[in-house]
């Protein structure tokens, strides 16, 4: 499989690397906005979970237009990795669940609240949906809980969300803090994946509710009357899907030659793979250095006295060659849309 | 309120997500909701129950006490539930043999389903024993004390350090020096009690953080007795951490004070990297570790860090769970694929180790010094027999370390062909370069050795076969083969038939075996020829040319009616024979890199396949239904003349290596059982019912792990539903999405045979024959398979460079409909059926398959969707001679086109095809059919017509994939040499130059004929798609979207086209996309959603609209959910399938 391979199966994928965002999302924020128009009037955002810093990069572009001095606009984006610096993006290494965290956030406003915060923030996913989508309910809530201590009242707040079984008891929270919910799916967000935004607008918390770090906010739950397991009650929000059909189709399989006498150039990724936590071990698999079964006698060093003359024994290596069997499943990209949805460009 | 419409979920299979070990034979596993019991001695489930409601068990812990009860926490989410389990083994023992009633069982709930706020990782029964207290840990660094008889909250302790945990283990059982070692999405370990030292904000302060992973921690585990912690994580990696406490009494016993814990230090004592992807749990037992992981491996290590052992046999990705009996003896584990299995952990020393012996001819004259073995075979487990160089024939006990020289004839030297009679008695046959045969038979309890010779060719004996005890094959010079009747008691030889081997490189019989009068023949050229005995006939009269590649056939045997054959192709294929004819029914390769196969074997009365073979340097046996290596001898690599001999469960391999005869001896690697079998390795995509009854179904299923699978949903001997495989097809090289069924012409009232077309990545179309015997055997059999824009299936570069326009191969097949044309049209033979498919590159693609040829036609194909085509649907409207067949397809673009296909396209599609060409063989390319567009809402019309122009030049080719059977009177004249086998299958594929410029000058000639009517019924995709007639000219379509929305349009087709009436809706139907709908009736729909919500709606239509209202709303077990499929078992009860992540059946009743 070539390294074009990628670019035919996933148009955004190249055409993200052909329009230098470091990832496709990109994409997916550049059209949240063709809808709702997110930037009019922005002047002061916060990008949670920013790194590789695709949506600092569209933040950027839209808000200081190219103006790298526009005093005006500022622009926030936290991680607790370090990514690589964007013109005209303060960058902030630090925890979205520590209070400390917000009010360095809002120093850097000078004491004056967000008017949108976005949050792409997503976990390496497990498999098992269940816990995959707990935990993604809970970095979103654990945003929303940062947002409710930076975001001015009327505010904008728009955080990836996964559209699993338990998504509505997510909306009835978030309800609660925004009058304005809506579960927008990008173009650029493929077909299969359970991947989508909640675009939560005109920020109105509850009366009296005093913003509070040191409980983390946990989901609703299912309850007889507004959001029942089983029965007819549920709050279920309204669904956008990006109302422009000429764009390009995520799910579509396109020829490299999209346009005609534009002769297909292959680009590499913007910016590889921030230092993911299995690098060392790949390292070690690429040079056949992972642990192997051992011969049980070498093992437990002795030396075993040997009956026959020519005769040898040894444990046999059963599993001591490569794993064949595992090999095509594991590395054939072709089935792992979904999860290449969620890591991005990191695969590479 | 008593629901009159209820579903009533049957049954459910996925992840394996946790697993307890109970006594000596019982293992209990958490699937979804329900909590299974598996008897060990039995490999059976013999007790399900749904104990978790809507939930997902992640574990399941036990509390101790002395009675014969039982008594488990099992929780899962945010859920936890105690449940008490009888054996009824265990008290009614008397001492006789065990049957079923012994293992029968009953799990009885103790405290109700108990929601609380946050995710369970941990709980744990807390000590004294009377206390009815259980210690949950929750899922941002919290933990609950918990009164489960009286469901109570006692207690709840919060952590300073409230991050989000991936994982909490409990250490001690007293709430008072209760410790949690909680893992946090921060890649730390933090150690804390609930009676520790708290903060000002009430919350309490770690002990401990243990740092150093480089990802989150998916596992803690502690030893009391080696003090010792290990962790495993997303950075691949186990760390082993030793705990040293400044307070020196005994702590192996008893719990380890909170004191001694705030005085700890501890270490890294070991970085363990074993596995190649992320680990997500491991173990620490007395002596060793186990540790599962992502790929799908189970590693035992020591505490010195060295890997003991590696199961392998899960399929896909992911053993989740992991559990071992308190004695250590097993592991079992549980997977992604559904399966649990079972490992045993004595460790290698006493198990699986090899003895290899190197034999040493006898060295008695001088003669013999430089003499050297030239072939070995095994006579009986210990008895070798080797013919030398020099033409000595030995016989050599292995036991008694015994020599016997059987013969010394310089006739014999250089070259000699030997063979082993397969029966019992002690007979070896040589064949010499003189064309003698001489064979040897012992005769008594002591035995005597008689020889006998006979002239039996003018030149070399090429090869000897033994068919059977009596019967004996020979090849002679130019491809004489001699099929021998031999008399034991009389010592006799006559020759029975007399057969032709037609030339190949190599020219001699590789493999053979007899069936139903039919003699099957392998060469060294890859073909497999089939004689008729007792013809007068001396040629083959089917022959299937180069189907193992040049390498040669090596093995042929016959099971059951079938004929199974095996070859260095790294294949093994199945055949039917039936009246002398044999029809190729599957091909399987065995495994990637595993290409020389020498042999296989039917274990297990047909249950299991046994592959014998080399792959690279070693000997290695597979087991095909273990998914794994009974063994691996490294013997240096494929060896020429080789044996091997079973006695139980001990194996003795012998082989010739230069010089040297080595016999080596081991065991089978009998380590595993499987206590439920595996489903498929990845998420199943599709599933189609096709069978079904009050009793059980017989389901296929297409997956991301590149199979299908046809498997029965039926109960066991204890009354569990279960599932099991009938037959699992490879044959895909991507991801399966999409399945279709349609009757076959050959489907009869007493054998139900169906098609099914299988498609899915890398745009490959498959075509299968499925004839269900019975509820426990199926045959398949593969008709064809296809790939867009692939005009081969073995392209030759010339072919390529032709192919002026290449298709994209990263087209991706997304559905698949299918109809029979003759029950649309009687007048249609049965064979012919019209297939629509929805592909990614935006193509709608309509082909016509001849089940009788067993090709498949392009037949029409459009790119009118622009975007990528999701659903595909066959309507038939019927109404006698103008009956019309329309397709509905749909697209990510919300989209919904409808397409008619005439009696006459078709017509005129199959009479141009079966036309004799060039070649006079069956093969015409078809002209694309372009859809002609009438529709008033486009607004780039233009483009369209440009994109149809530019259509009109992709001149698609027909694969051809053809079975090579060659009828006896064709082969007659036609030489089976290299070169003739190439043209023939060139013609077989009918590409030639004149052909291809003959196709382009037919591309010109492009009918615009079919309209289309179209309609927006969805913000984004459409996945789900279906119709059922209403009345007259009406029908009913439903749509489900990824928008959550349902909507159901009442349509009129008649000749003046499509028509709306009315439209109903829907928007938020489900609260994530729609991934399914069905028509039960024209007024009762059914809706599947990766909500996980199975939905039953009402259809009310009236003049004016249709009103869809929720009649009943059923959460489904299964994750990700892709697909339905349903079937009527009777007025008043349908039974549903879903398929995910695992697959469940629903019933229906009350329609």
């Amino acid at each position: 499989m070539g390294k074009s391979s990628k670019d035919k199966r996933d148009v955004y994928y190249r055409l993200a690397k052909e329009e230098g965002w470091r990832a496709r999302s990109a994409f997916k924020l550049l059209q949240i906005n063709e809808d709702f128009n997110l930037f009019e009037g922005v002047k002061k955002v916060v990008d949670l979970c920013a790194a590789p810093g695709s949506w600092s990069q569209v933040l950027a572009r839209k808000l200081r237009g190219g103006d790298v001095k526009n005093d005006d606009v500022k622009i926030v984006a936290v991680d607790l990795q370090a990514m690589a610096p964007i013109p005209g993006v303060i960058q902030l290494q630090g925890d979205i669940t520590k209070k400390s965290t917000a009010q360095e956030i809002i120093s850097h406003f000078e004491g004056e609240k967000a008017d949108l915060v976005v949050c792409d923030g997503a976990p390496d996913v497990t498999g098992l949906h269940d816990i995959d989508e707990y935990i993604q309910a809970q970095l979103l809530l654990a945003a929303l809980n940062i947002t409710t201590h930076v975001l001015r009242t009327g505010g904008t707040f728009v955080a990836k969300i996964f559209r699993g079984k338990d998504v509505t008891l997510l909306y009835s929270q978030l309800r609660i803090f925004f009058p304005l919910v809506a579960i927008f799916k990008p173009r650029s967000s493929r077909n299969s994946s359970i991947e989508a935004f909640v675009v939560c607008q005109n920020y109105s918390p509850p009366a009296g509710y005093i913003p509070n770090m040191s409980n983390p906010l946990l989901d609703h739950k299912y309850d007889t009357d507004y959001n029942n397991l089983e029965g007819p009650n549920r709050v279920i929000v309204p669904f956008l899907a990006c109302g422009d059909l000429s764009g390009f189709d995520s799910d579509r399989t396109y020829p490299l030659n999209l346009e005609d006498g534009k002769d297909y150039v292959y680009h590499p990724p913007t910016q590889g793979p921030i230092k993911p936590p299995y690098e060392e071990a790949c390292q070690l698999r690429k040079t056949d250095q992972l642990a192997k079964v051992v011969d049980p006698k070498k093992a437990s060093s002795e030396s075993s006295d040997k009956s026959k003359g020519d005769t040898t024994t040894k444990g046999s290596s059963i599993d001591s060659l490569p794993d064949c069997l595992d090999e095509d499943l594991e590395f054939d990209p072709s089935e792992q849309d979904v999860l290449e949805d969620l890591t991005e460009l990191q695969i590479g | 309120m008593e629901q009159k419409h209820a579903i009533q979920g049957d049954f459910m299979t996925g992840p394996v997500t946790a697993l307890h070990t109970v006594g000596d034979n019982i293992v209990l596993a958490g699937i979804g909701s329900y909590l299974h019991s598996f008897v060990i001695s039995e490999q059976k489930s013999n007790s399900c129950l749904l104990v978790l409601p809507c939930r997902c068990i992640h574990g399941i812990r036990e509390f101790t006490n002395e009675t014969d009860v039982h008594t488990f926490a099992v929780f899962g989410e945010k859920c936890v539930t105690v449940v008490d389990y009888h054996s009824a083994a265990q008290s009614g023992k008397n001492g006789g043999p065990l049957d079923h009633s012994d293992y029968s069982i009953t799990i009885t709930t103790r405290a109700q389903m108990t929601e609380f706020e946050d995710w369970i990782w941990d709980a744990v029964f807390l000590k004294p024993k009377d206390s009815c207290h259980l210690a949950l840990a929750l899922g941002h660094n919290s933990v609950i004390l918990w009164d489960w008889k009286h469901a109570r909250l006692v207690e709840k302790v919060s952590c300073v350090e409230s991050c989000i945990l991936y994982c909490a283990k409990f250490i001690n059982t007293q709430w008072d020096c209760l410790i949690l070692a909680a893992g946090t999405v921060f890649n730390e370990i933090l150690l804390w009690s609930p009676k520790g030292q708290r903060s000002q904000s009430g919350h309490v302060n770690v002990i401990k953080s243990l740092k150093g992973h480089q990802g989150v921690i998916f596992s803690v585990d502690f030893s009391h007795q080696k003090q010792m912690m290990c962790s495993a994580s997303d950075d691949r990696s186990i760390r082993l951490w030793q705990f040293s406490f400044d307070n020196h009494s005994n702590l192996h016993e008893t719990e380890i004070p909170l004191e001694s814990w705030e005085n700890s230090s501890y270490t890294c004592v070991h970085v363990l990297y074993g596995h190649s992807a992320r680990v997500w749990d491991v173990r620490l037992l007395t002596c060793k570790l186990v540790s599962v992981g992502e790929d799908s491996t189970c590693c035992v290590w020591n505490y010195e860090g060295d890997v003991l052992q590696k199961f392998k046999g899960h399929r896909g990705k992911s053993i989740w769970s992991l559990s071992v009996d308190e004695k250590e003896r097993y592991v079992v584990t549980g997977g992604g694929d559904a399966s649990v299995r079972l490992w045993y952990l004595s460790s290698r020393s006493e198990r699986s180790n090899y003895i290899t012996q190197s034999l040493q001819l006898q060295q008695t004259s001088s003669e013999k010094e430089d003499d050297y073995p030239r072939s070995v075979s095994l006579l009986s487990y210990n008895e070798i027999i080797i013919i030398t160089n020099k033409g000595f024939l030995y016989l050599h006990d292995i036991e008694k370390e015994r020599w016997l020289t059987l013969m010394n004839d310089p006739d014999y030297r250089s070259y000699t062909v030997m063979s082993v009679a397969p029966a019992q008695q002690s007979c070896v046959v040589l064949g010499n370069i003189h064309g003698k045969l001489r064979i040897f038979l012992a005769e008594g309890s002591q035995p005597v050795w008689k020889s006998k010779d006979w002239n039996i060719y003018d030149g070399k004996i090429m090869s000897i076969h033994w068919l059977s005890g009596t019967r004996l094959l020979t090849t002679g010079p130019e491809g004489g083969i001699k099929l021998w009747n031999f008399d034991v008691d009389t010592l006799n030889l006559e020759l029975d038939e007399q057969y032709i081997l037609p030339e190949c490189k190599q020219r001699w019989v590789s493999a053979a075996s007899l069936s139903h009068g039919s003699l099957i023949c392998g060469d060294r050229g890859g073909t497999i020829h089939i004689y008729q005995l007792g013809s007068e006939f001396r040629n083959p009269s089917q022959s299937f040319p180069k189907i193992h590649g040049k390498t040669g056939v090596t093995n042929i045997i016959c099971h059951k009616g079938n004929v199974y054959t095996s070859g260095r192709d790294g294949c093994y294929r199945v055949f039917s024979h039936d009246d002398g004819h044999m029809t190729l029914l599957n091909t399987h390769r065995v495994y990637k890199g595993f290409e020389w196969i020498d042999k296989l074997q039917i274990a297990d009365d047909g249950a299991d396949y046994h592959i014998f073979g080399f792959q690279s340097s070693d000997f290695v046996l597979w087991s095909v239904n273990r998914n794994q290596k009974l063994l691996q001898i490294p013997c240096g690599g494929g060896h020429r003349s080789w044996d091997c001999s079973f006695r139980g469960d001990h194996f003795r391999f012998v082989y010739q290596k230069t010089r040297e005869v080595v016999v080596c001896d081991t065991r089978l690697e009998q380590n595993q059982l499987k206590l439920k079998n595996a489903l498929h390795g990845r998420e199943i995509t599709c599933v189609k019912i096709l069978d079904a009854n009050t009793e059980g179904c017989i389901v296929a299923t297409g997956s991301e792990d590149t199979s299908v699978q046809i498997s029965a949903i039926r109960c066991n001997e204890f009354g569990v539903k279960e599932i099991v495989c009938l037959e699992h097809l490879s044959g895909h090289i991507s991801s399966v999405r999409a399945l279709s069924l349609s009757p076959s012409s050959k489907d009869s009232i007493n054998k139900k045979s169906t098609l099914m077309f299988s498609a899915g990545g890398r745009a490959q179309l498959l075509v299968w024959r499925l004839t269900i015997r019975d509820s426990t055997s199926i045959v398949t059999e593969n008709l064809c398979m296809h790939m867009i824009g692939q005009t081969q299936k073995k392209g030759k570069t010339r072919m390529w460079k032709l192919q002026q326009i290449k298709l994209n191969p990263e087209t991706r097949f997304m559905d698949l409909s299918s109809v029979q044309l003759s029950s649309v049209w009687s007048d249609f033979p049965a064979h012919l059926h019209l297939l629509a498919s929805a592909c990614s590159d935006a193509f709608v693609r309509f082909y016509i398959f001849t089940e009788e040829k067993k090709e498949l036609i392009p037949f029409l194909e459009s790119s009118l969707h622009e975007h990528c085509v999701l659903k595909v649907c066959c309507l038939k409207r019927q109404c006698g001679s103008d009956s019309v067949i329309y397709i509905l397809s749909a697209a990510t673009d919300g989209c919904i086109a409808f397409w008619k296909v005439n009696k006459k396209d078709i017509h005129e599609t199959v009479k141009k095809f079966s036309q004799p060409n060039l070649d006079n063989r069956i093969f015409e390319t078809c002209s694309f059919v372009k859809c002609d567009i009438h529709e008033s809402s486009a607004n780039n019309f233009n483009l369209r017509e440009d994109l149809l122009d530019k259509e009109s030049m992709w001149g698609v080719l027909p694969s051809n994939h053809k079975q090579h059977i060659l009828k006896s009177d064709d082969r007659n004249d036609s030489q089976c040499s290299d070169e003739g086998q190439v043209s023939n299958k060139e013609q077989d594929s009918g590409m030639s130059v004149a052909n291809m410029e003959s196709n382009s000058s037919k591309e010109n000639s492009i009918q615009r004929t079919k309209h289309v009517f179209f309609m927006k019924h969805h913000q984004s995709g459409v996945n789900g798609l279906d119709y059922i007639h209403l009345q007259d000219d009406d029908y009913l379509i439903a749509s489900g979207g990824d928008d959550n929305a349902l909507v159901v349009t009442s349509v009129r087709i008649n000749s003046e086209g499509v028509k709306v009436i009315t439209t109903g809706s829907y928007l938020c139907a489900h609260s994530t996309e729609i991934t399914g709908v069905k028509f039960l009736s024209p007024s009762k729909l059914i809706s599947v959603s990766i909500d996980q919500r199975l939905i039953l709606w009402s259809v009310n239509i009236t003049e004016s609209r249709i009103q869809l209202q929720q009649m009943s709303c059923k959460f489904v077990c299964v994750a990700d959910i892709s697909n339905i499929d349903c079937q009527k078992l009777n007025n008043d009860l349908f039974t549903v399938v879903i398929s995910g992540e695992g697959l469940a059946t629903c019933q229906i009743h009350g329609i």
